[in-house]
């Protein structure tokens, strides 16, 4: 796992290096495809564009967050303590994301279910607050979590495309019809809207992104 | 003071945890604060929006929400429908663990009385029979639990008398066990307990003209 210099100097090389981290996250060190983080899920929400985006959201707010809070207290949080620190940390600001759905967005809560609460260890969260806000400013800490939920949420919308269009046989975004596949909306390949579906997508995504060199072998 | 300094530093890791768990808490206390009256409503929507479909206005139907307030502080609405002036039906929303947290349930009785007329919530507790039951909230697990939703497990309820929802003649799901039962037992439960403590015929005389005085002004 990279983990990036560590950046001193005045603002504007302070925004450089903020740019340079958000960037980062989006392909470099992309959670999905090459820290392999966060796959549960990935193969659990991306049965809709909706969702994948709403998920995606809330787990930028999540990391946001909890990256400025983790990076604020860095210098005062006993080593001993920290991981159960930065849980507290992160469940309680799942549980915000949480009520603010509950609250504004009904049916994308319905939608959502018990993966919502599940937010609270997803490993992106705990990875980077543990890795990169403890031990960086506020800027870059809230880059990182930005470049990281960005990277996350392309990740998670490759992966629903093509297992809402060969499962389902059309796409629809917030309520509109984007895509309609004449033949596979009448014979839709259903193993791709269930896991093992997701797995494969999964797995032959990782193996193109390899092939063709967006994502470097270890 | 060199003891105190000691000790402080000793323990300074759990007061430092204990700090960050309250200021968090303190935290979600002020978001529950907004968020609350929103998620009430939403159900409250929700909950009124089912049974506009199994009782439609158009028909007739008349629904009122009776405020009720039993000694031990607590507070939950029933919602009474009317039809030409018999009361035909109360609703009510049951709430109860399930696997992953609380399944919300809305529970609906026939019962038929006159409006304004006595009745004892005993009598309506042993003769009402279920006629809608409606998962308003859950957090089940998807594709196991969650077919607590589900018109195959739903569907049986129909038709039951509170004395009769157990097991048999209800079924568990196969692989949810615990969210089928919980499901069953908070029907049961709370059927049992809130028929019991019916609003009076007169606070749901009183509440029906309240609401049919706010409508016509709202019309007029």
């Amino acid at each position: 796992m990279v983990l990036g210099p560590k950046w001193k100097g005045d603002g504007m090389s302070t925004l450089r290096a903020s740019a340079a981290q958000f960037k980062n996250g989006i392909i470099k060190e992309n959670a999905l495809f090459v820290l392999v983080l966060g796959n549960c899920s990935a193969l659990a929400v991306t049965l809709g564009v909706d969702r994948s985006l709403a998920y995606s959201g809330g787990l930028a707010f999540v990391m946001v967050g909890t990256g400025i809070i983790v990076s604020l207290i860095r210098k005062i949080t006993p080593n001993i303590v920290r991981i159960p620190v930065y849980i507290v940390i992160v469940a309680a600001f799942v549980t915000v994301v949480d009520l603010v759905f509950m609250a504004f967005l009904p049916d994308i809560w319905d939608l959502l279910g018990i993966y919502l609460p599940l937010l609270t260890v997803n490993c992106i969260v705990l990875a980077r607050a543990e890795v990169f806000a403890s031990k960086r400013g506020i800027a870059l800490s809230v880059a990182d979590a930005l470049g990281m939920a960005f990277g996350f949420m392309l990740a998670m919308l490759i992966i629903t495309i093509p297992r809402v269009l060969l499962g389902d046989g059309q796409l629809i975004i917030f309520g509109s019809t984007v895509v309609t596949l004449p033949t596979l909306s009448d014979q839709p390949i259903k193993i791709f809207v269930y896991a093992p579906g997701a797995f494969l997508v999964m797995g032959l995504l990782h193996g193109l992104f390899r092939r063709i060199g967006v994502v470097k072998s270890e | 003071m060199p003891d105190l300094r000691k000790y402080l530093k000793k323990y300074y890791p759990v007061i430092f945890l204990l700090i960050v768990f309250a200021v968090c808490v303190d935290m979600l206390a002020m978001v529950w604060k907004v968020a609350e009256p929103l998620i009430s409503g939403n159900e409250r929507d929700e909950v009124v929006a089912q049974l506009e479909e199994a009782f439609p206005s158009a028909e007739g139907n008349e629904w009122v929400e009776v405020v009720v307030t039993p000694d031990d502080g607590s507070e939950y609405s029933i919602y009474v429908i009317v039809a030409d002036d018999t009361i035909i039906n109360f609703s009510f929303v049951g709430v109860g663990s399930g696997r992953n947290g609380d399944i919300r349930i809305l529970i609906s009785f026939n019962y038929e009385v006159g409006l304004g007329e006595e009745f004892d919530p005993a009598d309506v507790a042993s003769q009402a029979t279920i006629v809608l039951v409606y998962v308003t909230r859950h957090v089940e697990t998807p594709g196991i639990g969650a077919l607590i939703e589900e018109p195959e497990f739903i569907d049986p309820f129909v038709g039951l008398l509170v004395e009769q929802i157990g097991i048999p003649p209800l079924k568990i799901i196969s692989g949810a066990s615990i969210s089928s039962e919980a499901m069953i037992e908070i029907v049961r439960a709370e059927a049992e307990d809130k028929l019991a403590a019916l609003p009076s015929a007169q606070d749901i005389q009183a509440a029906l003209e309240a609401k049919r005085a706010e409508d016509a002004a709202a019309e007029g």
